[in-house]
């Protein structure tokens, strides 16, 4: 569903949300949904599905302090993604991994299935690309590709500074013009 | 590269929006529709907090300095701890007390709200949402289990509260996270056979179907 230009229509949907509706947390939910599992797609959570059903659920509890439009929605959506994202690595880390059989580490990839499954094509691509740069320039793109956000709004969003998000984009970019000239 | 990036960016958004994820997002809508429990529940937390807070009143307001815990109490500690945060610290200290008057009361969920309310804004960074995200689902599992006086305050609770306690000025968002999960019981029964003992690890985020969808509680 594309993003509307009727902003009484998304008020109106955020209000009732707000106010429990379920019509309009499905209608949200239409708006940013996709955009959520893209994103944790290409930044090759290893559990989108999870990672985001916990996004969504954050959602639900932290709307009274959304305020803003749809835009604004799909940024914070992304934000809370993010967040969800890195805390999930970090209790994953934490978590002992038994490797039982070293050539276990060379199969396939095994984000294949679960992508198949959610049906994201082109993230998926995209996904083996961004899994060549930094984790730090992944968010910076990850967030231009499903949030559209501009460079200050990404930088407000990770709190970083802005040159820093610039320099993050930038070197990025180049890395992945590197990627595609080296496989042409 | 930019013109390419941007080609691709949009195709990948299109492609996002024309994808719909209802299984996925079944469970926060339900939960986003269910007759306002989290709001009843702070609601009430502040309304408890409050009466607790008059009730025990004739220092100036600072009313947890009137039902200080006694050396064997399960709170002892944390009066210590916050003695030497100081009263008249304002806010926070405050809060915190009321949060503590609520668990006392038995009403150890309430508290737990009332707590992600009131410290909402001294928790920064990438864990404060899983702060509190932990704390409302902790109290959830209280709500779910029920509480009594007399079966005194849920597993996990007081290290909570000391953790707070002690670390008011500098609250992490992942320390405060890791201990909401544990309260409840909802820890792992032990640590696989072949690594070494110790503190019950996180439990790792589970999918949405883990998440009761039943009617709302009934308070007590």
């Amino acid at each position: 569903m594309p993003l509307s230009d009727d902003t009484s229509d998304f008020a109106a949907r955020l209000a009732a949300a707000k106010a429990g509706d379920e019509l309009a947390w499905r209608r949200l939910f239409r708006l940013a949904s996709g955009r959520v599992v893209g994103f944790l797609v290409v930044r090759g959570a290893a559990d989108p599905e999870a990672v985001a059903g916990d996004t969504f659920l954050a959602m639900v509890r932290s709307i009274r302090r959304f305020h803003g439009g749809e835009r604004e929605f799909i940024a914070w959506s992304l934000t809370i993604a993010h967040r969800r994202l890195v805390d999930s690595r970090r209790a994953a880390s934490r978590r002992p991994e038994i490797v039982t059989d070293p050539a276990d580490l060379e199969q396939p990839d095994h984000h294949d299935v679960e992508e198949a499954a959610l049906g994201l094509v082109g993230a998926a691509r995209v996904r083996r690309l961004l899994d060549r740069l930094t984790p730090d320039q992944a968010d910076v793109l990850a967030l231009r590709i499903y949030g559209d956000l501009t460079l200050p709004e990404i930088a407000d969003r990770l709190s970083k500074p802005l040159t820093a998000v610039t320099s993050l984009q930038h070197r990025g970019l180049e890395a992945l013009r590197r990627l595609l000239a080296d496989s042409d | 590269m930019q013109d390419e990036f941007d080609r691709i960016a949009s195709e990948l958004r299109s492609e996002a929006d024309a994808t719909v994820f209802a299984d996925l997002t079944e469970a926060a809508v339900v939960r986003g529709s269910r007759p306002r429990l989290i709001g009843r529940l702070r609601r009430r937390a502040a309304t408890t907090a409050a009466a607790v807070v008059l009730a025990f009143s004739g220092l100036g307001g600072v009313a947890y300095a009137a039902n200080g815990a006694a050396p064997g109490d399960f709170l002892y500690g944390l009066d210590r701890a916050l003695e030497t945060v100081g009263w008249g610290n304002g806010g926070t200290a405050e809060r915190l007390a009321e949060v503590k008057a609520l668990v006392e009361a038995g009403n150890a969920g309430q508290g737990l709200e009332h707590a992600t309310d009131s410290l909402l804004g001294h928790i920064e960074g990438a864990g404060s949402e899983a702060a509190q995200s932990a704390l409302l689902a902790a109290a959830e599992r209280i709500a779910t289990l029920g509480e009594g006086e007399a079966a005194g305050p849920p597993e996990g609770v007081a290290d909570l509260l000391t953790y707070l306690s002690e670390n008011i000025d500098a609250i992490d968002g992942q320390a405060v996270a890791e201990l909401a999960r544990a309260i409840g019981g909802n820890v792992p029964a032990g640590p696989p056979e072949d690594t070494p003992a110790g503190p019950p690890e996180d439990v790792p985020a589970g999918p949405p179907g883990d998440v009761p969808a039943g009617p709302p509680v009934s308070t007590p």
